[in-house]
């Protein structure tokens, strides 16, 4: 035997991890000669003393909570009888084999594991019963109803039903152990393994235990192999079917006829099992004369029933029986308690395995008693079964009130508080220290690198790695199913390289075979092992790849995972250091970019391990730690993003991107909305400055910032848009905005917002401003500016088209009526002249009243061919719109391209669209015949010196005029605003330019009152600046109605603010491509006001949120590596000094060399 | 009359909840009484939600303690204290607070708006006083575990001391402290019961100067006519 074998340890390494650390639930005074003696045993030591007092030989197990503590505990009694074989096994088929081995020796053999490792031993159990009919042969499973430490909440009785194999059922920890010693005599009596059902809880509870005399005797048996056992009848031929599962079934049943009953001594047979459960000494009946109810219960069921009468005060009309064993069930303890009440109840945990057969017995009987259980509803099937779910329905029974001792309502409120005063989640996660996180985040890292973290889908089975890479636990099934589940994927066709995690003990037990599956079958994945070379969620112990240590502390050959992979001649396969993230990184990277089976060995003892073989238990494993340097770390030290920076709403583009690229759309549009009510506008027309500054830029392209900005109004649109509540009024005075273009509308969004009575007075017919009127369908959809203007609206502003301050109303007037504030945004409407002769000729159309009638769809005469003037924005839609009615367009503009104040990306599309550009080109008359455009005379020009725009002016080359065959001309050469509201003596002052003089960070005009914004205060400009002056604006008229300084604290609002610290790359971020958004052909797109751009797909705009570089909020180190060590301060990380186990993964994860080393306790 | 005591004993992984559970029920058992204890497993090593619960009484039967039942919880940590307080304590049962919180991970901690600027225990303490759980004894366990013994792993002890000097739990001293000297592992029974004793006498003193609190009436259970 084994003891012979015993040889010396050696490494201290070995020495440390072999040392019993498992006092918890495991004691040296296991395997005492103490009979009669009481000790405080737990389950997992109960069970264990059964085993040694019956006399156990050979006991295996495959680690899973909690059963194996109960062989921590035989280890420790085989270190005191040498003649024990205590194992290890690789997974639960090999443990019960070993242990049904045994027994054909004749000595007695135990096994041991949780509900879901019976499934793995499945097939040889049921053979076992009946096949082999085993002497002294136990399992000692749990089951889990809470699901605490497995994956499903089974009924192991199911299966040893289905297995023909005894179940008994402890209930206290006395009977854990008395009935696991009797279980052994059972199975030699029967000749069949005996299964004894545990429940998870057992495991880890406590309870004085009476101690039974030792067997020794029985331990010590000689082994001879007992072939008679086993020499199954052969009937050959002649039709018979021969074989050893017939005769031992038909035997087991009384079916065998004779002469081959007389081969089959030492099988086992039903009635046999039948007469035993009849017998066996723990059932107990309690019952009276006055009993009408009977109970029936089992294990901790039958606890939980004895709390619950104990809180009746143990009525006298309540009959119990205790079951002991519950397959097969004593048939005579039934019968009478069926007889003798009208009622019975029947408490067990999980599936109605004892209720089931109960009812089958009352069939055969002639027995009125009514059955209730789970399948009438009156006993949960899920959950642990408590009593104060028992103690209702046996109140009910007997006509008793059931006084639940708390309160059913304050426990509700309770929990209401713990919802709302405890941080969610946060804690448990991995280990400081624990080599997973740096594991999965290199992976993470890699895959995001190589553009292939979207296709991947991620398996795994293993309790301290399962799902950190993907944050959410990935799909496990069972133990080794991972690397089938994901070849499954890869053979129906799915795109992308699969990934399989497993943990080292999870690779010896299920995973071989699948690797073998995997190469031999041609599949493309990654198996990613992470090693940590012990078996470390159920309580570190030791297995084969592990340190060449067995159960019994003997020294063992040590199985290198990475060998066996190339042994399966796995496509890749390396070995590397979690906490070396180069290393790390170029192995993932080379794995995943080779196709076929990768394997990638992720090596690193267990940090807890590693601690303990430090030495004392409190001792770290290494004597540094790590701190984020403050002054440098991105989130601590950049106030803005350059985004948010250059954007002159200042819109807090980092924060929604972020929330787009983890799929939170509505989140996102949220962030928009909090300084922008455009978003859908702005994500067509904003001129984007926050990408001109994106840091991206330097590395490769600017994110797409306004194309997600788009995204994600799109996506509420499409989705159905949620009418929002009107806000209710908090706020006394009612401003009143003139205008409602985009600086009035965002005023007045932010007015109501914040509890104002807001109204809006619009000339036109239709709100929106230049939204509506000024910029063409093929770019902004009408009905896009128009939800959004409904929005407002919805929140409560009023908006009164068809009122012309200044015709219809004067600002006196709306003083009268009792506004508070006044803003006027009423845009820069009217068109400059060209100032040339014959500008006054039919076939003259200005620029803004040429888009306006085209979008209000007012009838337009154009002519064939069109000259626009100009080189913003305007003249470039204009041109556009007149491609579309059908003429041939030529553009002309003063300057060349260089100074065009239309962007380059517009030149292109107005060029792809059939528009001739003449450069250098100006009007100088334009010619009529018969009262029409006959021509356009015009002058070439050449640039001289800088004007004060910077830009150089544009000077007439002598001599050059020529004329062009023109009969329609557009002048588009800017705007003025239209001051006609401002009476005599308004007290409002203007600029030379025509514009309003406001104060620069207030708004405020020359008159108290009135603030003024948008294109009236700055001549034409862009969206996003008119929507910042609302924002503003709305500002100061809250501070001004409140009565508060209007400058104070307004630093934060200025057109483009100062960045600091942001401007450094991240190491290591490889370049990736932009997202394209599709347009319509210039061919198509012509011929219609269709939309040309067609905007993101939801997987597009993650995958561009995801470029983001995350210049403020960076939080790499927090969010994607899961060290538990870091945490937030503020909301801005730190590490927390106490927790730090020095691994300097996290020095490592800082894309910006902001985590540094420092001395322990510095 | 039966007396039952149902006690909590809650914190994290790594705290050593388990053995300290396990050494107040090896006393109780050295000292007659009928008692059971079922621990609550976090699934990692360190820093995850652990506890046990202790149940005296001749006719106890559950392994489990009902929500709103237990006489006393003691937490190592605070956070952790208000979710088993929550959770267990009766209306008039006694919790004691070891005064350290531990950081939840980043992640999580992400100020919610509304989130007052008061401490973390602060807060915890004012998730009591809306519950009306006003026995709250908030002990610096960690502190006399670190500063006076020297040691914060004996924190366990510590606490174990407090919730032996409450006079709650029907068990001997000096009982605890031989269970003490004969479970600690490796060689720390001097240090542990050093511990003990610490948080024995600290919090003696500290409920003397926060004023004796009146003899606590423990909740009786009705006489029985047979057992389980």
């Amino acid at each position: 035997m084994v003891g012979d074998t015993k040889t010396a340890k050696t490494t201290t390494d070995v020495e440390q991890y072999a040392a019993p650390t498992f006092m918890k639930y495991s004691s040296p005074d296991i395997a005492k000669d103490a009979a009669g003696e009481t000790v405080l045993l737990s389950g997992n030591e109960a069970l264990a003393r059964g085993c040694i007092e019956a006399g156990v030989r050979v006991a295996t197990c495959y680690p899973g909570s909690p059963m194996h503590y109960t062989l921590h505990n035989l280890v420790e009694a085989a270190r005191i009888y040498p003649s024990m074989h205590v194992e290890w096994s690789v997974n639960e088929k090999c443990a019960f084999e070993v242990a049904l081995g045994a027994t054909l020796t004749g000595v007695r053999a135990m096994t041991t594991f949780k509900n879901v490792g019976l499934d793995v031993a499945l097939n040889a159990v049921v053979c076992s019963a009946l096949d082999f009919s085993p002497d002294g042969l136990v399992l000692i499973v749990n089951d889990d109803p809470d699901m605490s430490a497995t994956q499903v909440a089974e009924d192991i009785r199911a299966l040893a039903i289905y297995s023909s194999i005894p179940v008994l059922e402890p209930s206290t920890m006395q009977e854990a152990k008395d009935f696991t010693a009797a279980a052994f005599e059972l199975s030699e009596k029967l000749h069949l393994p005996v299964l004894v059902r545990a429940m998870y809880r057992h495991g880890y509870a406590r309870e004085p235990v009476v101690l039974g005399r030792i067997q020794h005797e029985v331990r010590e048996r000689t082994p001879h192999y007992r072939a008679e056992q086993l020499s199954h009848p052969q009937i050959e031929g002649h039709g018979l079917h021969s074989g050893p599962s017939r005769w031992a079934h038909a035997h087991f049943h009384g079916e065998v006829p004779p002469p081959q009953s007389q081969l089959a001594k030492g099988w086992a047979t039903r009635e046999e099992a039948e007469k035993a459960a009849e017998c066996f000494e723990g059932n107990k009946l309690t019952i009276s004369g006055q009993s009408r109810v009977g109970v029936i219960s089992s294990g901790l069921a039958y606890r939980e029933t004895m709390e619950a009468l104990k809180n009746l005060g143990w009525p006298e009309e309540v009959a119990t029986l205790k079951l002991a064993i519950t397959y097969p069930l004593p048939r005579g303890l039934i019968e009478r308690l069926l007889h003798e009440t009208e009622t019975v109840l029947v408490v067990e945990e999980i599936e109605p395995i004892i209720e089931n057969q109960v009812r089958s017995i009352s069939a055969g009987m002639d027995s009125h008693a009514e059955i209730l259980g789970k399948l009438t509803a009156d006993v949960p099937f899920s959950g642990e079964l408590a009593s104060h779910q028992i103690g209702p329905a046996l109140a009910k029974l007997i006509g008793q009130e059931y006084g639940a001792p708390a309160s059913a309502e304050r426990m509700r409120q309770r929990q209401e508080i713990l919802q709302s005063s405890v941080p969610g989640g946060g804690v448990g996660g991995q280990c400081p220290g624990c080599p997973g996180p740096a594991a999965a985040y290199a992976l993470k890292n890699v895959s995001e690198q190589l553009g292939m973290a979207d296709d991947m889908r991620f398996f795994s089975y293993d309790g301290c790695c399962g799902g950190v890479p993907t944050g959410e636990r990935a799909p496990g099934l069972c133990m080794g199913a991972g690397i089938n589940l994901a070849a499954g994927l890869y053979h129906a066709g799915l795109k992308g390289k699969q990934v399989v995690l497993s943990g080292d003990s999870n690779f010896f037990h299920g995973c071989m075979s699948g690797l073998v599956e995997a190469v031999y079958n041609k599949s493309d994945v990654l198996f990613y092992v992470m090693d940590n070379r012990t078996t470390a969620m159920t309580g570190h112990q030791p297995h084969p790849g592990g340190f060449g240590i067995t159960a019994a502390g003997d020294l063992t050959k040590t199985l290198d995972i990475a060998e066996i992979a190339r042994a399966c001649q796995a496509d890749f396969v390396a070995t590397v250091d979690p906490y070396d993230q180069e290393q790390i990184s170029e192995a993932l990277k080379q794995a995943l970019t080779t196709k076929g089976v990768s394997v990638v060995v992720s090596q690193r003892t267990c940090a807890v391990v590693a601690q303990r073989q430090k030495g004392a238990a409190d001792a770290l494993i290494f004597d540094v730690r790590s701190q984020v340097n403050r002054d440098k770390c991105l989130s601590w030290a950049v106030e803005m993003s350059p985004c948010e920076a250059a954007c002159p709403a200042h819109i807090d583009v980092e924060a929604y991107v972020r929330a787009i690229a983890k799929g939170r759309f509505k989140e996102a549009l949220q962030i928009v909305r909090e300084n922008n009510p455009f978003a859908s506008v702005c994500g067509r027309v904003c001129h984007h400055p926050c990408e001109t500054d994106c840091k991206r830029g330097k590395l490769d392209e600017p994110l797409a910032i306004n194309h997600l900005k788009r995204f994600v109004a799109d996506y509420e649109f499409s989705n159905g848009l949620e009418k929002p509540t009107p806000v209710p009024r908090t706020r006394e005075g009612r401003v009143a905005i003139v205008g409602s273009g985009p600086a009035g509308l965002t005023a007045a969004y932010h007015l109501v917002n914040r509890g104002y009575g807001v109204t809006v007075f619009e000339a036109s017919d239709v709100a929106g401003g230049m939204l509506t009127v000024g910029i063409p369908e093929f770019i902004l959809p009408q009905k896009m500016v128009q939800a959004e203007i409904g929005h407002i609206r919805d929140l409560g502003v009023e908006i009164k088209t068809g009122v012309a301050v200044g015709k219809d109303l004067t600002l006196d007037s709306i003083w009268k009526q009792g506004y508070k504030a006044i803003f006027i945004g009423v845009g820069a409407c009217t068109s400059k002249e060209l100032g040339v002769p014959g500008e006054d000729s039919p076939g003259v159309l200005h620029g803004v009243t040429f888009l306006r009638d085209v979008n209000l769809g007012n009838e337009v005469k154009l002519g064939k061919r069109v000259a626009v003037i100009g080189g913003g924005d305007v003249a470039i839609d204009a041109a556009r719109c007149a491609v579309r009615l059908g003429c041939e367009v030529s553009i002309l503009y003063r300057r060349s391209r260089a100074e065009m104040p239309a962007r380059d990306e517009e030149i292109e599309t107005v060029e792809a669209e059939g528009v001739r550009i003449e450069y250098l080109v100006t009007p100088a008359e334009i010619l009529s015949q018969n009262g029409r455009v006959a021509g356009l005379k015009c002058t070439r020009m050449e640039l001289g010196e800088p004007d004060a725009s910077g830009r150089r002016q544009p000077i007439p080359v002598q001599g050059s005029e020529f004329e062009m065959d023109v009969d329609t001309v557009i002048p588009a050469i800017g705007q003025s605003p239209d001051l006609s509201l401002l009476a005599e003596g308004s007290g409002i002052e203007t600029t030379d330019a025509g514009t309003l003089i406001v104060d620069p960070t207030t708004l405020a005009t020359t008159r108290p009152g009135v603030f003024a914004g948008g294109d009236v205060r700055t001549g034409p400009a862009t969206v996003i600046e008119a929507i910042a002056d609302g924002n503003k604006a709305a500002a100061s008229i809250d501070g001004y109605l409140r009565g508060e300084d209007p400058v104070e604290g307004r630093g934060g609002e200025a057109a483009a603010l100062p960045v600091t610290g942001a401007d450094t790359l991240p190491q290591g971020t490889l370049a990736r491509e932009r997202q394209r958004v599709l347009e319509l052909p210039a061919d198509k797109r012509i011929r219609s006001f269709d939309e040309v751009k067609l905007g993101f797909t939801e997987q597009e705009a993650i995958a561009e949120a995801r470029r983001c570089l995350r210049c403020k909020i960076c939080r790499r180190c927090v969010e994607d590596f899961a060290c538990v060590a870091i945490v937030t301060e503020d909301g801005h990380p730190t590490v927390d000094q106490n927790m730090c186990a020095g691994c300097k993964v996290c020095i490592q994860v800082c894309p910006y060399g902001n985590i540094e080393e420092v001395e322990a306790g510095k | 009359m039966n007396r039952e005591l149902n006690l909590v004993i809650a914190g994290l992984s790594g705290q050593g909840i388990v053995m300290a559970g396990k050494m107040l029920t090896t006393a109780l058992v050295a000292d007659g009484k009928k008692v059971i204890i079922s621990d609550s497993l976090a699934l990692t090593h360190r820093n995850a939600p652990t506890s046990t619960q202790i149940r005296v009484g001749e006719d106890v039967a559950s392994l489990m303690i009902g929500e709103g039942q237990a006489d006393l919880v003691v937490a190592f940590e605070a956070t952790e204290g208000l979710k088993a307080g929550l959770v267990y304590a009766r209306q008039d049962g006694l919790v004691i607070l070891n005064d350290r919180v531990l950081r939840r991970r980043a992640s999580a901690a992400q100020p919610k708006a509304g989130d007052s600027d008061a401490s973390p225990i602060t807060k915890i303490l004012q998730g009591f006083e809306r519950a009306g759980i006003r026995d709250v004894r908030v002990f610096p366990g960690s502190d006399v575990a670190q500063n006076e013994v020297g040691r914060l792993l004996t924190l366990n002890m510590v606490m174990l001391g407090a919730t032996v000097a409450t006079d709650m739990i029907p068990v001997r001293l000096a009982t605890v402290e031989q269970v003490i000297q004969e479970l600690s592992p490796r060689g720390t029974g001097e240090v542990n019961v050093a511990a003990f004793k610490a948080g024995v006498k600290r919090f003696k003193e500290q409920s003397r100067t926060e004023g004796e609190r009146p003899g606590r009436e423990l909740s009786t259970a009705t006489e029985t006519p047979r057992g389980s």
